[in-house]
């Protein structure tokens, strides 16, 4: 019984991180149509972002996220109008041709990303060690203090964001786009500036989730590729464009993935999170917590 | 425009002008055994590559899955020789019926997805075989790898000392695949194809079967793929879980034909030219580079061209061509049949 309670919350709180960094691929996804496969990469570079400003300024990765998040932003701002929107911008290009190319350059950018954090830090695990380094005992279930306290960064920083999206006028003009973006920009929302925006807030979601992942997982130029997998698994469950949706599917797959590790084996926890995905797609395309909206 | 260009300019004309020239490769240019493996490795990637131009180039449906095909390939026959000692040819027939039927199985889960969703769904797929070969050691291997053992030379075993061999061989399952595409562009398939990328409403309003269409075309354009494995596998004579279901390989065999220009015949011929020789020139086992330097000037390569045309090369050919008048009298060109066909290098060979 005890093993069971401490899979489930060694699930749920590393399942917060992972719904933070799926709510920013959702919502790049849900607003300009991007399927970024650069995303797992955007959470290598947030965690060497912490790595870095720790060994060289003592830092913690807990202050670290006001920079991390400010340079994150930026480089999505950079990404988005450089390189995505070009795709759009060709003269007589189809709709899915365009989605095709934006395809193929974001992992373009990922093999830059993860390649030149090969050259400039090795192939060897890098952390940020000695942070946050309590363990509760909470009734015979262990709780790492770093996990407690990412996932309570995770949970405020996505409730930010969803009052962000709620009740600013930038979030209204998302929301708007995502429902129904012809009508959107019918009534004056101006879709390249709202494009660019949830872009850049995507992969500075992104960022911060990778900063506080830092404080108790060791960073690899590679690390990306698996998150950016959960990250596929985590949105397509929520349902494609679904910010909400994406962020208890996060914590679903927290889940799935520390049961099958405990009670199947520990390196397949990977499959019993891939099957479910595939059997998600062909059963409920929408996302298991996803309403009727078409979101294809 | 007179006979001789107007021949060149023809698919088949300018597909045997290649072939010569390629054939004759290591006669005048490839002179050390390392511009040699290069070649070899564009030419069984190429191969892999013009599989998938198959069902998501001409049908639309991208799948970065290509590399279950490639792998079931390169472990049927290894698996086979190293457990059974069954005769190489054996199993690489085999391993093409393996990776057809595990094509026509997971097509029928997996085509019934629309877009992004099916190009994800294979993308996972792959990693699963990645992680379950790992596992299952006992029969694979595991995360160390197969290895074949060394025959010396002995053609009836698929062994061959002189590695120029490998490199025909390469070259005639490229050709092979080249023309197998060819043919599917101009069938009655490859139409219904390019009318399901199209429009897949429309083509089933029209009367398409839009789902058997499908997987055929995903069970023909796993043969080359699988074929390539078994070459592949039987050239470097070692696989392992990551170089034949990983995440890397799964891309590329896309990314080859992207860069080219997917759905065009070319495509596919073009990127692989570019792309291998790029990755392995550059490899840093081999130079005084740091690690991961060739894939950083590879990402910049696949950025800089994708920028300039997200359709690929091939399209910049057509773009800048499109403007002109035809001169003279029109060729006996069909222009929605053979994209590819009606762009050819005219300038440049004449």
């Amino acid at each position: 019984m005890t093993t069971l309670v401490q899979t489930l919350v060694s699930g749920i709180l590393v399942g917060g991180l992972y719904g933070l960094f799926s709510s920013g691929l959702t919502l790049i996804f849900g607003i300009t149509r991007v399927i970024n496969f650069a995303h797992g990469d955007f959470v290598t570079l947030g965690m060497y972002g912490a790595v870095l400003l720790f060994a060289s300024a003592g830092l913690s990765p807990l202050i670290g996220i006001v920079p991390v998040a400010i340079i994150s932003f930026v480089l999505g701002l950079i990404v988005y109008r450089v390189i995505v929107r070009r795709t759009l911008s060709v003269k007589g290009i189809s709709a899915v041709d365009a989605q095709h190319g934006q395809l193929v350059l974001t992992l373009a950018v990922s093999i830059l990303i993860s390649n030149v954090l090969l050259m400039i830090f090795g192939p060897s695990p890098q952390a940020v060690q000695g942070v946050l380094p309590a363990v509760y005992d909470v009734f015979g279930v262990y709780i790492a203090q770093a996990r407690l306290v990412s996932f309570l960064i995770a949970l405020v920083v996505f409730g930010l964001l969803y009052l962000a999206l709620q009740r600013t006028l930038y979030g209204k003009a998302i929301r708007a786009t995502v429902d129904d973006r012809d009508m959107a920009s019918m009534v004056g929302v101006d879709p390249n500036k709202v494009y660019a925006v949830s872009f850049s807030v995507g992969i500075m979601l992104t960022g911060v989730a990778g900063c506080v992942l830092a404080t108790y997982y060791p960073v690899t130029p590679t690390t990306g590729a698996g998150f950016l997998i959960i990250a596929f698994v985590t949105v397509v469950m929520g349902g494609l464009g679904n910010v909400v949706g994406a962020f208890v599917a996060g914590l679903l797959v927290g889940i799935i993935q520390q049961v099958t590790a405990i009670y199947v084996a520990v390196d397949l926890q990977d499959v019993g999170l891939f099957l479910a995905f595939v059997l998600v797609l062909v059963l409920r395309p929408q996302g298991i917590l996803g309403g009727r909206r078409a979101s294809a | 425009m007179n006979a001789v260009t107007r021949r060149l300019r023809s698919t088949g004309g300018l597909g045997i002008v290649v072939l010569v020239l390629v054939a004759s490769l290591p006669l005048w240019f490839i002179q050390t055994n390392f511009v040699l493996s290069v070649a070899t490795l564009s030419l069984i990637f190429m191969a892999a590559s013009l599989g998938w131009n198959v069902i998501s180039g001409f049908g639309g449906q991208i799948s970065f899955g290509h590399s279950i095909f490639f792998g079931l390939g390169a472990y049927t026959t290894a698996i086979l020789q190293v457990h059974y000692h069954l005769n190489a040819y054996l199993g690489m027939l085999l391993g093409v019926v393996v990776a057809v039927v595990l094509a026509v199985l997971l097509g029928a889960v997996t085509l019934r997805l629309r877009g992004i969703y099916f190009s994800l769904a294979t993308f996972a797929l792959t990693l699963v075989f990645a992680i379950l070969t790992g596992h299952y050691e006992g029969f694979t291997g595991g995360e160390v790898g197969l290895t074949l053992p060394l025959l010396g030379d002995a053609p009836g075993e698929f062994s061959f000392e002189n590695k120029v061999t490998f490199y025909w061989i390469a070259m005639v399952l490229a050709a092979l695949a080249f023309v197998a595409t060819w043919l599917v562009l101009r069938s009655r398939l490859g139409l219904q194809l390019r009318a399901i990328q199209a429009d897949q409403e429309a083509a089933q309003a029209s009367g398409v079967l839009a789902f058997q269409v499908k997987l055929t075309g995903l069970a023909i354009s796993a043969v080359p793929a699988a074929l390539a494995g078994s070459v592949y596998m039987q050239y470097v004579g070692f696989i392992d879980p990551d170089s034949a279901f990983g995440a890397t390989l799964a891309t590329q065999i896309a990314v080859i034909a992207f860069v080219g220009g997917a759905g065009k015949l070319w495509g596919p011929v073009v990127g692989a030219v570019i792309l291998v020789p790029l990755q392995q020139l550059l490899n840093s086992s081999l130079s005084a580079y740091p690690a991961g330097f060739n894939l950083v000037v590879y990402a910049l390569v696949v950025l800089v061209i994708l920028w300039i045309e997200p359709r690929g090369i091939m399209s910049m050919r057509m773009r800048r061509r499109r403007p002109r008048p035809p001169a003279g009298g029109a060729p006996p060109q069909v222009p929605d049949l053979e994209p590819a066909a009606a762009v050819p290098t005219s300038r440049e060979a004449g």
